[in-house]
């Protein structure tokens, strides 16, 4: 088991060396030249930005906890480096850090305190990462795999084999990886398409009422639907635009508590689907049947509107 | 063969292969298979580490240098915030070069760099980028230009100062020898104290105009919104449609394939007050071809707003004036290339 831990010491750091950087050039080709066609489909299957980074983040510190474990690395701090060392990791780690939460936006949503957590982050793990990596050579590579003088060939072929099964599985982590992190994105991009809809107002209405929706990602067109259909019929909307929609409140639907939600059509994988907005509820109240405390209600509400919603329904 | 050599030649067989045969898998069996062949014949040899072919040690940097150059890279991060990326790499690199010292061929062998991958990336198709790097390549050669005339100055006046005197010029010399010679000492630390002013007037320069234009705008704005009013006040026509609204809706469209212009857009136009008239909304075209030029479909009652957006804008529209209000907005803007 030792021997086999060691191995995968050895052949993480040799990942790193081998694969890891044409990895990072081929995506560099597929960024800026997206439509040259030197490596045919082959682009598609190039581990994204995000797993490149995951990779060159979390094999090294496996390397590490794997070395710390087995006692071949003596753990390192930031603040017990020497004058000079500390420079260059502080250089080192703002340079990286900012470029990767300026450009990969990577913690950009904490804004500079984002920015700050990845150097912190960055400095503790660096020195670690850089004395694996110097711990390793390609004379371990060699001792590991060339066997003594009086050993059997078979010895040899067995240990190259077991070699190439931990490279390509090391590689089938990462892509599997990437895959995870691509279907992650691709889910958060087809969650972002969803309508959203942040305000209603009002939220007491009689039939006739102007309603305004607010919120983001409405399309340009679309419908607006609803679980208690009294029975089908037009709905007018007087504005559909992305991020606003002002409708009035058809006859046909019926009084009480109403659920509504914006619904809108959008192509995705190639295929058009059907996306629905979250639920908002409307309490839509008769003229017909008395005065009661739901007029009183929706006259109270009248005080807190704003004067685009009471100019729409005739208030001034 | 050391290990810098080994990891080109995997490198390289890597590359080969996978160019070939079109498979990361099959180009990773090979390139382990090609360095388990090249240990087999280093065998008895010792593989020198690539931190000993580079010397590292040697390639230690002064502690100043680290400091000055962390600190330029935070007055980057400072600036781009408030003149946005291609000025404060300028500037930034100005006060770097001038920290460290650097000789005016830095930038053009920068502008030799980023002219050779703005080629490769012209030759690979990608001409955004290229047309980004090509703007870079032309700020770098001026700076070094500049750089160079300064440098050229400094050389002519120091030789002026180191040249041989001839017997006529011995007397004159011998007079005024104290004061210019202390002159002349003091030439070349003025000609670096230029350089640190220039620094420091672009970089003033920059903030004066960053802070005075909106300013400008708000002095100017009034006069214009003043004119606007009145013209509504005096020809109130009004279609039915947008009767019941007060705020009516704008809606700016983005039709080319550049992010967040129609963004910017509406935050220039409310950044000059039109969000109190309008409700600016912004969205993508959802026409299939991107459009050349801006359109402004407009109605009747709004005609007198084409000329203003252009110039709160600073571009030209087509305008396409409507019988009626549609449906997404009374005033829709479709920015074209």
């Amino acid at each position: 088991m030792t021997k086999k831990i060691d191995a995968l010491i050895i052949f993480i750091w040799l990942y790193l060396v081998i694969a890891l950087p044409p990895l990072a050039i081929l995506y560099l080709i597929k960024i800026f030249s997206p439509a040259s066609g030197l490596f045919g489909d082959l682009m598609v299957k190039i581990p994204d930005f995000p797993a490149l980074v995951a990779t060159a983040v979390a094999l090294p510190l496996i390397g590490v906890a794997l070395s710390l474990w087995r006692k071949k690395l003596k753990i390192v701090l930031f603040w017990n480096l020497k004058k000079q060392s500390k420079m260059h990791f502080i250089f080192i780690s703002f340079l990286l850090s900012f470029v990767l939460w300026q450009f990969y936006s990577v913690l950009s949503f904490l804004s500079y305190f984002g920015l700050i957590i990845l150097i912190i982050f960055l400095l503790l793990i660096l020195p670690l990462i850089d004395k694996y990596l110097r711990s390793v050579n390609f004379d371990m590579v060699k001792a590991y795999i060339i066997p003594a003088r009086n050993k059997e060939r078979k010895y040899f072929g067995k240990k190259i084999l077991l070699s190439l099964i931990i490279l390509l599985s090391i590689h089938m982590a990462v892509m599997i990886l990437d895959a995870k992190i691509y279907e992650y994105n691709h889910n958060q991009q087809f969650m972002a398409r969803h309508p959203q809809i942040n305000n209603i107002k009002p939220k007491i209405v009689y039939y006739d009422t102007k309603v305004i929706l607010t919120g983001r990602g409405f399309g340009w067109k679309g419908l607006i639907d609803t679980k208690f259909k009294y029975q089908e019929g037009i709905i007018n909307v007087s504005l559909w635009t992305d991020t606003k929609v002002i409708f009035t409140v058809p006859l046909h639907w019926k009084t009480g508590d109403i659920t509504i939600w914006i619904q809108k059509a959008t192509d995705w994988d190639g295929k058009k689907v059907l996306l629905n907005s979250d639920e908002v509820k409307l309490r839509l109240i008769s003229r017909d049947d008395g005065w009661d405390k739901d007029d009183d209600a929706y006259f109270e509400q009248l005080k807190h509107l704003d004067k685009e919603t009471l100019g729409l329904n005739g208030y001034k | 063969m050391d290990s810098l050599t080994i990891i080109f030649i995997l490198n390289g067989v890597f590359f080969i292969s996978l160019f070939l045969l079109k498979n990361i898998f099959i180009s990773l069996v090979l390139a382990a298979i090609s360095l388990f062949i090249i240990l087999y014949f280093l065998r008895q040899k010792r593989i020198a580490s690539a931190h000993s072919i580079f010397n590292l040690p040697s390639f230690e940097f002064k502690d100043s240098q680290y400091i000055s150059s962390t600190v330029c890279l935070i007055v980057f991060l400072v600036l781009q915030l408030l003149i946005g990326f291609n000025a404060s790499l300028f500037i930034t690199f100005f006060i770097f070069s001038y920290v460290n010292k650097l000789r005016p061929r830095i930038s053009f062998i920068i502008a030799l760099v980023l002219f050779v991958t703005m080629a490769l990336l012209t030759a690979l198709g990608n001409y955004k980028i290229a047309e980004d790097i090509a703007i870079l390549t032309y700020y770098f050669l001026v700076i070094g230009v500049v750089w160079q005339i300064i440098e050229i100055r400094s050389i002519k006046s120091s030789a002026e100062i180191n040249r041989e005197p001839n017997e006529s010029e011995i007397k004159i010399i011998a007079k005024k020898d104290v004061f210019q010679q202390r002159n002349a000492s003091y030439n070349h630390i003025f000609l670096k104290r230029s350089i640190l002013i220039i620094c420091i007037l672009v970089f003033f320069s920059f903030i004066i105009i960053i802070s005075i234009k909106p300013i400008i705008k708000q002095v100017k704005q009034p006069i214009i919104k003043k004119s606007v009013i009145k013209q509504q006040v005096s020809t109130p026509i009004v279609t039915p449609i947008l009767k019941p609204i007060t705020h009516a809706s704008l809606v700016i469209l983005n039709a080319t394939d550049t992010r967040g212009l129609a963004g910017s857009a509406a935050a220039i136009l409310s950044k000059d007050g039109w969000q109190k008239e309008f409700d600016i909304s912004t969205g993508n075209y959802l026409g299939d071809e991107i459009l050349s030029s801006n359109i402004l479909k407009y109605t009747k009652n709004f005609e007198d707003r084409v000329p203003l957006i252009e110039r709160s804008l600073n571009i030209r529209v087509t305008p396409v004036l409507l019988k009626q209000a549609t449906q997404e907005a009374e005033l829709t803007l479709i920015l074209g290339r």
